[in-house]
């Protein structure tokens, strides 16, 4: 138990320093790939677009918050959407490929 | 036969409960979050920003202990200085001010227990699946409040006849200048009335800042995003705020015309079992049934317990002396027999709203007071 909680804490830091020191959040290249347990700690799906995805959402919340939802791709339209307004950079056809990830990994 | 549980509403309840026995946990998450400080017993809904749900096993006591109480954050605030803390009183008034911690507490001071419940918790029993945390059944508590009356504060600044509304803002920010404040409003009468109050120690401790420490709003029988954290202004207005987290946020379909939406107020009419839990090996013999149940703006009348899927019913004891927008104890003596068992309980209130045996689909996932079921083996 005490490991478990210890190797999680661990990770989690491991995550931060990685997130914190390694990545540049406005543009996709130069992108520095996280850690094998930063990657091991990520609750999205794996897929050809998940680093992207990550990238994307984890500059204001924690995956977990897209992870544990079930949403069809309008309803998830609707949800990136109003990041975007909210200041989520995306480039020029992210938004499709966002939107095509969450419904085939996180869809109902 | 009961009249108030049809078939159709037992089988959509009985789906409803197969969805709480089995499907809550999604399959792609399969990590953990790590643990936060002095809350490690509590489930990571997401680490940021912070949301904790209580297991549900560790809500049996009365008043929740402050490590077990949930935690939910639209978005996370900076930690306050308690000696730089200031509170603004502005807008429709003659007297705007500001107040220190130590002016606060320099006048009358209020103790209640009081539940608090977030709005959405139960979210994840709803199918299809809404937008939102994924609460199961724990994001609900109910502790000591120490503060003084809202009332008190907002009459030192003498509202002007036209203040209808009050708009309190907290320290939290977002995390882009494009994404909104949390900002939700309301209107005078509760903030005036006198049970609403600006809380200052929880279950006799200072605040802490995971609860909005050092002052926060508390909005009894309210939807918990009512009793805004982190308080540092409240602005009197004549009119409800516009912003997305009261015009868009925290509302659902009205009843008599599902495309109108209303602003959420009281809590539901909800009870849940404490005991025993889910999937709990009994011996058979004497048992007891124990759980809470709470209203919001309405007082727990009774709670009934069935044990043959909702055919018949029999009342529990309602136990202790519930304080106005407290949580409701209830037992129930149960002779367990040997087999399986599905034990239901549904509470009624002052204002004629019994938990329903299923719901409609609520767009953002709210309200859910669903019949709270478990099942348990009787050996």
């Amino acid at each position: 138990m005490w490991h478990s909680r210890f190797s999680r804490a661990l990770a989690a830091l491991v995550l931060g320093v990685t997130f914190g020191w390694g990545w540049s959040w406005s543009t996709g290249s130069g992108v520095r790939p996280p850690s094998l347990s930063a990657q091991a700690d990520n609750p999205l799906p794996r897929d050809r677009d998940r680093q992207m995805v990550t990238g994307r959402c984890i500059i204001c919340h924690s995956l977990e918050m897209i992870a544990q939802q079930r949403q069809t791709r309008a309803e998830w339209a609707v949800i990136v959407d109003r990041m975007i307004s909210y200041g989520m950079p995306v480039q020029p056809g992210e938004r499709e490929r966002i939107l095509t990830y969450l419904a085939k990994h996180l869809g109902q | 036969m009961d009249q108030d549980i049809t078939r159709r509403a037992f089988v959509i309840h009985v789906g409803a409960a197969a969805a709480l026995l089995g499907s809550a946990i999604p399959t792609s998450a399969q990590t953990t979050p790590a643990p936060v400080a002095g809350k490690e017993k509590l489930i990571v809904r997401s680490p940021r920003p912070i949301n904790l749900e209580t297991p549900l096993k560790d809500l049996s006591a009365e008043i929740t202990p402050t490590d077990l109480f949930f935690v939910r954050n639209n978005y996370d605030g900076p930690e306050i200085d308690a000696s730089q803390y200031v509170l603004t009183v502005d807008g429709e008034v003659d007297n705007p001010l500001t107040l220190r911690l130590d002016d606060l507490k320099r006048m009358e001071p209020i103790t209640q227990t009081i539940t608090l419940e977030c709005a959405g918790n139960g979210r994840s029993f709803y199918s299809p699946k809404a937008p939102g945390l994924q609460w199961e059944n724990g994001a609900v508590g109910t502790a000591v409040w120490k503060g003084v009356r809202l009332a008190e504060v907002l009459r030192l600044a003498r509202p002007r006849p036209g203040a209808s509304h009050v708009v309190p803002d907290g320290n939290d920010a977002p995390p882009t200048p494009q994404a909104p404040d949390f900002i939700r409003s309301h209107p005078i009468w509760k903030a005036m009335e006198p049970h609403t109050m600006i809380a200052l120690e929880m279950n006799g401790r200072p605040l802490p800042h995971l609860h909005g420490g050092p002052a926060r709003l508390i909005v009894p029988g309210w939807i918990g995003s009512a009793s805004i954290k982190w308080l540092v202004r409240l602005t009197l207005a004549d009119k409800e705020w516009d912003g997305p987290f009261m015009q868009r946020s925290y509302r659902s379909p009205r009843a008599e015309d599902p495309q109108q939406t209303y602003s959420l107020q009281s809590l539901e009419c909800k009870s849940l079992i404490m005991s025993p839990l889910d999937g709990a090996k009994l011996v058979a013999g004497p048992q007891t049934v124990r759980g809470y149940a709470w209203a919001g703006e309405g007082s727990v009348t009774g709670v009934d317990i069935s044990l043959d899927g909702g055919k018949t019913w029999a009342p529990a004891t309602l136990s202790g002396s519930a304080p106005r927008y407290a949580w409701q104890r209830w037992e129930f003596p149960w002779t367990a027999v040997t087999g399986a068992h599905t034990i239901m309980a549904r509470a009624s209130d002052s204002l004629g709203r019994v938990q329903p045996g299923g719901k409609p689909r609520d767009p953002q996932g709210y309200r859910w007071n669903v019949i709270h079921a478990v099942r348990v083996d009787v050996a």
